[in-house]
């Protein structure tokens, strides 16, 4: 065999045993060749594709903002797109912020393009990041449809958080990085035979 | 000789040309092979040459297949389903299974089964009380040693078995990672992450004990952490619970012939995921989404769970689905079953509520939430007199596609690779047209032109015409007829047609939103697209453009020039969809009513 055939053989190997198309350099033709993206900010970053249930959305900007802790009035907006029907919403309060109004219960009928208001006044003691829960129901006709939203309430400025892994009661992160080990219920026996 | 082995091998090479990148590895093969042959023909010092070379080749073009390998894209193309293939449906594991008698040799058999518990559904929210232990099925299992080291893995059985080899006598733990893994092809790989916590992977481990037969049985359970009125302590099963109805999906899909791997997927579940739309590693995710890249999951006691609720997962791995295995062009946003949605959006989600309740064989889609995850709410996915009927609507579809997968009208009911083999069609991810029920119908009754008929008295029972892949010829127009047609044909002559783009069935993804224009391109060359408002002032429109061409956006123009809009692209000879909106009407924060008309023209410029 000559030296010519011999370096071809060697090209060939170096091109063919080293290369290997990525998945998404073979697939990239087949995917947008537009920065997608763009769309997606252009329409309100509204893009992924949510569970099912009741068309309503909060129309406060979020986190609602608070300067300092204390008692506090504040209005939540509901939204709905649905024209018909009976919306009702319960209010409950997360951890750390009381609500004092008395009213926790609202009914609305539905009307075209209407906003719903949940006047409420809340006391928070102390500066921190707090929720609002709201379970929300649009009821028409025979059917029914669920929602719950909750806003979040932030007292003074937010407070930086570290990206680490947190150690909680009764959790471990093992040694090898990216798995968080919960406790089994274990039974240990002899094998049958 | 050498000369008649390399004609061989480039004769060979020739008929693998056209593989697709996943084929790589048969050449690499082919090569190998070939340099063996060529090596005892040649004298001592070529010899050493083609061994050097030999040895490249083997080292290089990485290892074989592994999972996360797949391309993950919207429309690729996939191979059609004959019903005819069986694929294996247990997911037996691969690891190595010890069967030394303990008696004989140094090691000891580790065994056991895996289990969770399972809180099931009932119409109105969880059912604590009947609460009941599952086998934790496909799961990876390890042995880890005291330093944490892994000895060994294996995966559990249908029945959630494992069993290992263990040194007598050494300190071992047995731990089960929330991970869904095979790497045979079709390989998968899913995991369930808490996003609150550096999306680590979840697993539960059992006691550190050394190894003898007085505890060659481990089984290990996770606790749902329900103490009767509260989670008290760890809420070990959530996860396990959420891979286990991915378990189901991936048994089905498989039973439907499925060839091609899954893409991986993470699945984030947290205790502190709440329907707060704000920073996700807070857990505030606003509700249970896939958002293309990951499923999010809610896990706020007393406000919104989805760890047991089974049709919200199995809907969002639809989607999951429609990305990996066939095509959606949904646009996505907010949706309820009686809302007039752009026909992509109820393609997608009619699709996915259908799937959820194909996977399950359980027509009602249930979603728990509030006090003790006791309340919530159903859809009767079968339902026929909806209150919104039409190609527009998601309940219109998921009655469609799950009345026919029921259906035994000369058929097999329940059959769920009649639905696959439609949504896995090369045909479907390379419509020219953007997925509708107008497609999914086309191309069922191209696969199964039996059934035709039955499935066309489907359609009309909702309120959809006969057509082919374009809708044409539909007269149902929602309720506005500058709905219809719901393609408009554009020549390419500068001839104006004339389009709405309005919000008076909702914002960003409601019916009338997006106008349509088919595009017939014969002439390969530069093409100009324009909009323009005409007729009644609507006030500042802003017309956007956006050009398809089987599914994957190749052009767009969103400039800020009131009333009007210009888009240029050169464009091969084929068939493309342009898009209008007026950017308004996407505005969720828009509340006025706008109704703008544009006329759309193009023509060759070049």
């Amino acid at each position: 065999m000559n030296k010519l055939t011999v370096l071809i053989l060697l090209l060939l190997a170096v091109l063919m045993g080293c290369n290997r198309s990525t998945p998404a350099s073979e697939s990239s033709a087949s995917i947008s060749e537009t920065d997608a993206p763009t769309v997606k900010e252009k329409r309100a970053g509204t893009q992924f594709v949510g569970k099912p249930g009741a068309q309503v959305s909060l129309k406060n900007q979020q986190p609602y903002y608070i300067g300092a802790p204390g008692v506090t009035d504040l209005n939540l907006l509901l939204a709905t797109a649905k024209d018909s029907g009976v919306m009702q919403v319960d209010i409950a309060a997360g951890a750390g912020i009381e609500v004092r109004s008395s009213q926790l219960h609202y009914e609305f009928v539905l009307t075209q393009n209407g906003i719903y208001e949940l006047p409420l006044q809340v006391a928070i003691a102390a500066e921190g990041r707090y929720y609002l829960n709201l379970q929300v129901s649009i009821l028409s006709g025979d059917e029914r449809e669920n929602r719950a939203i909750t806003a979040i309430v932030q007292v003074g400025a937010p407070a930086a958080h570290s990206n680490k892994p947190k150690l909680a009661p009764a959790t471990t992160t093992d040694d090898e990085a990216g798995v968080i080990e919960l406790p089994a219920q274990e039974t240990q026996e002899p094998a049958s035979e | 000789m050498v000369r008649q082995v390399l004609v061989l091998f480039l004769n060979k090479l020739s008929m693998l040309a056209n593989s697709p990148w996943h084929d790589y590895h048969k050449i690499r093969v082919l090569l190998m092979r070939f340099y063996l042959s060529a090596i005892f023909t040649v004298t001592q010092y070529s010899r050493l040459l083609l061994l050097i070379v030999f040895a490249l080749i083997s080292g290089c073009g990485g290892g074989g297949g592994s999972s996360g390998s797949t391309p993950f894209t919207s429309n690729v193309p996939q191979s059609s389903v004959s019903s005819s293939v069986s694929t294996s449906v247990s997911v037996s594991s691969s690891a190595a299974k010890t069967s030394s008698s303990s008696s004989l040799s140094a090691n000891v058999s580790i065994s056991g089964q895996v289990t969770y518990d399972y809180v099931p559904h009932t119409l109105n929210g969880l059912n604590y009380a009947a609460t009941a232990t599952r086998p934790g099925r496909g799961l990876l299992v390890e042995l880890l040693d005291d330093t944490d080291q892994i000895l060994a893995t294996s995966l559990t059985d249908a029945d959630g078995k494992y069993s290992f080899s263990a040194t007598r006598n050494k300190l071992v733990k047995v731990r089960v990672k929330a991970q869904l893994l095979r790497t045979q092809s079709p390989d998968w790989n899913f995991k369930v992450t808490d996003n609150t916590n550096n999306n680590n992977l979840y697993s539960m481990a059992g006691n550190l004990t050394a190894a003898t037969e007085a505890n060659a049985m481990r089984n290990l359970h996770a606790s749902s952490g329900w103490n009767g009125s509260r989670y008290a302590t760890s809420r070990v099963a959530a996860p396990f619970a959420i891979l286990d109805s991915i378990y189901l999906g991936i048994e089905r899909i498989q039973s439907a012939g499925n060839l091609v791997d899954f893409p991986p997927l993470e699945l984030r579940w947290s205790s502190k995921n709440k329907a707060a739309d704000g920073d996700r590693t807070l857990g505030e995710i606003g509700t249970t989404f896939f958002d293309g890249d990951a499923i999010y999951i809610l896990g706020d006691e007393n406000n919104d769970t989805d760890e047991y609720d089974r049709h919200v997962i199995l809907h969002e791995w639809g989607h999951y689905v429609e990305a990996g295995f066939a095509r959606s062009d949904s646009i996505g946003g907010d949706h309820a079953h009686d809302d007039k949605l752009d026909m992509r959006v109820a393609m997608s989600e009619g699709f996915a509520n259908a799937f959820a309740a194909m996977i399950l064989d359980d027509a009602n889609y249930r979603d728990s939430s509030g006090q003790s995850q006791a309340d919530g709410f159903f859809n009767d996915v079968s339902r026929k007199n909806n209150s919104v009927r039409g190609w527009y609507s998601e309940a219109s579809v998921q009655s469609i596609i799950y009345n026919f997968y029921t259906s035994n009208s000369g058929k097999i009911a329940r059959n769920f690779a009649d639905i696959f083999q439609v949504i896995s069609a090369s045909n479907y991810s390379d419509s020219r047209a953007l997925i509708s029920v107008y497609v999914f119908a086309e191309q069922l009754r191209a696969s199964m032109a039996a059934q035709a008929s039955f499935f066309n008295n489907l359609l009309a029972e909702q309120n959809i015409s006969v057509a082919d892949e374009y809708g044409s010829g539909e007269s149902n127009s929602g309720g506005y007829t500058g709905n219809l047609p719901i393609y408009k044909n554009l020549p390419l002559s500068n001839t104006p047609v004339n389009a709405c783009s309005t919000n008076r069935f909702g914002a960003y993804n409601k019916l009338g939103s997006a106008q349509y224009f088919l595009i017939n391109v014969t002439t390969a060359g530069t093409y100009q697209f324009s909009a323009m408002e005409v007729g009644d002032d609507s006030g500042n429109s802003d017309p956007d453009l956006y050009l398809h061409r089987r599914g994957s956006l190749i052009e767009l123009a969103e400039g800020a020039t009131v009333d009007q809009e210009v888009l240029s692209r050169f464009l091969a000879v084929g068939t493309y969809v342009l898009e209008l909106i007026d950017a308004r009407v996407a505005d969720i924060d828009e509340s006025a009513e706008i109704t703008a008309c544009f006329d759309v023209r193009a023509q060759l410029v070049n």
